[in-house]
């Protein structure tokens, strides 16, 4: 008998529970090959804003013991061109597909799901209210404030019916009560973690490694956190949760998923092997294999906490 | 620029790993696929161990294509590179490739041809020296000049192949132990003369500040320039947007609209 590998995500149905994060996965012709071989249950696109945005100097990428540290600055050529160029690819590839927006303002992100409503070929809207190389207009990122994330995921829920994951930011101190308010705002999803503010120095110019000061930590390094917090949150807020942050093997993956989330997502994998989430697809369809399981939704949230080891 | 061919995702074997010079190594795969499809300028993607240290891929320029085998020419920098220079003979070693755009050359060439290399920077161009060297047997019209520098005579690396590829080469080393001594830049002003102005291009790869001088003597004597650039690059295939340098027309990925660039376009701060 074939395992089950689909997951409910809203009303978006997977047929893999594997994502790319947004932002680490191309979609020109080169990248045809690896979305139409790779099993992912669905697209996730870069970060769209409404307007274009040219992006951060570079340096943008620094290596870091186990982890990159970007400082992209979601370097994008704005919702009417992306809608223009981009999307006609994107809808060649029989799989769902989730357009990410984001936006300085919360007016942005109404205005885009607005757009992008219309569009009935684009399954579900993320809402990148966590990236930390954007300057928005409450001086801290929408997911550090209870406030801002409810108000952006609201002035989205009310622009689309459209399925919302919104993605939040592990720069807090309480993701719970941020997890809440995007619940409150009508999330269907979460997606959690974005990646963690970082600083690389040269010790010898004394200057930042990147072009900007400061910019996101991501990788293998950030893992552990970004599995605690999925864990927190899934005991707290009845919502289905996509996992990232440092996911680079099928055994990272399942860890997640016995964390409580319903789906991951790979972004800084993707880097290092392009084939990754086929590979990890493959090897959490082993494991539930050897383990007996007939579906992943077997071990979704399935841990064991007993501790008196 | 010449049309991007198709991408192999391999474990290669290493069929030979030498160390050429103290601190440089030239290491040649048996990678028939890419062998098959690369053009001059374009380069692999390298996981130089298992695991996840270092992270990220480091990327080579594909130094010669001979038959069914690739080389690449490298010195060593910093971690990744260190840990490549350790991997054996006979090893599988797991690649990405060919990537990037190329050199731009071909039937309608000028009729000058400057080859530039600092340092390790002449890894690309002897590829690119051998595809000339063809279209010269055809058209034979064509001169190719290479100048050549390194810190020092022990760091002079490649000078038999040029030989034999090119019209003529000039060497410089910063110390005068061998050739010219000073920078290449100043070999290149000392060598240029006004009848090569339009006629000539000069392909080039090397440190940052010889590439900026080279821009600056190109303006004067109005010569087209191709250099092969560098930045940190992450994912290799264009769409991470982590390696960007900044042109004329906005960022450009140095691993997908480059890593050649007409240095013409390119703003350095």
């Amino acid at each position: 008998m074939g395992i089950d590998l689909s997951v409910e995500i809203g009303k978006l149905k997977l047929k893999t529970p594997v994502l790319v994060a947004s932002g680490t996965f191309g979609y020109e012709e080169n990248y045809e090959e690896l979305i139409e071989k790779n099993r992912l249950g669905a697209l996730v696109t870069k970060t769209i804003t409404l307007n274009p945005r040219p992006g951060n100097p570079p340096p943008r990428i620094v290596e870091t013991a186990s982890g990159i540290l970007n400082s992209i600055g979601l370097q994008n050529e704005g919702i009417e061109e992306f809608l223009d160029k981009k999307l006609p690819f994107l809808l060649k590839f029989k799989i769902p597909l989730i357009v990410s927006i984001g936006g300085e303002r919360i007016e942005d992100y109404g205005l885009l799901a607005k757009r992008l409503d219309r569009i009935k070929e684009i399954s579900c809207l993320e809402v990148n209210i966590s990236c930390p190389n954007i300057e928005t207009e409450g001086g801290c990122l929408f997911a550090q404030d209870c406030y801002l994330t409810y108000g952006v995921v609201k002035a989205v829920r009310e622009s689309t019916y459209k399925t919302i994951i919104a993605k939040l930011s592990p720069n807090v101190t309480d993701i719970v009560s941020i997890a809440q308010s995007a619940f409150d705002g009508g999330a269907d999803a979460l997606a959690l973690v974005n990646t963690f503010f970082g600083m690389e120095i040269d010790v010898q110019t004394r200057r930042s490694k990147l072009g900007s000061l400061y910019g996101g930590l991501s990788g293998p390094a950030i893992k552990p956190i970004a599995l605690y917090m999925v864990y927190k949150v899934s005991k707290a807020v009845n919502l289905p949760i996509i996992g990232m942050g440092g996911i680079v093997s099928a055994d990272d993956a399942l860890q997640f998923f016995i964390a409580g989330a319903t789906s991951v997502a790979v972004g800084t994998g993707n880097f290092i092997n392009p084939q990754i989430t086929r590979e990890i697809v493959e090897g959490i369809e082993e494991y539930l294999k050897k383990n007996k399981y007939t579906s992943i939704k077997d071990i979704i949230g399935t841990i064991d906490e007993k501790t008196d080891k | 620029m010449s049309e991007i061919g198709k991408i192999f995702y391999l474990k290669t074997r290493i069929i030979s790993h030498l160390n050429i010079a103290p601190q440089h190594f030239k290491m040649i795969l048996e990678a028939p696929q890419i062998a098959k499809e690369a053009k001059p300028g374009q380069f692999i993607h390298v996981k130089v161990s298992e695991g996840i240290n270092p992270l990220l891929r480091r990327p080579f320029s594909i130094h010669r294509v001979i038959d069914k085998e690739i080389e690449i020419l490298y010195k060593i920098r910093g971690k990744g590179t260190e840990i490549l220079s350790q991997r054996k003979e006979g090893e599988l070693l797991d690649i990405i490739g060919p990537l990037g755009n190329g050199f731009p050359f071909g039937e309608e060439q000028n009729k000058n041809i400057l080859l530039v290399a600092g340092g390790i920077g002449i890894a690309p161009l002897i590829f690119l020296a051998e595809k000339l060297r063809e279209i010269k047997n055809q058209k034979s019209k064509i001169k190719i000049i290479a100048l050549l520098g390194a810190k020092t005579k022990d760091f002079v690396l490649c000078e038999k192949e040029l030989k034999d590829l090119c019209t003529e080469v000039k060497i410089s080393t910063e110390d005068g132990s061998y050739g010219f001594k000073g920078l290449v830049t100043e070999l290149l002003k000392n060598s240029l003369t006004p009848d090569y102005s339009s006629l000539t291009t000069l392909y080039t790869a090397g440190p940052l500040l010889m590439l900026q001088e080279i821009k600056k003597i190109a303006n004067i004597f109005k010569i087209l320039v191709f250099a092969s650039l560098e930045e940190n690059i992450a994912c290799g295939l264009g769409g991470c947007l982590g390696c960007v340098i900044k042109t004329k027309q906005g960022y450009k990925r140095v691993c997908k609209d480059g890593p050649v660039f007409n240095l013409e376009e390119v703003l350095w701060e």
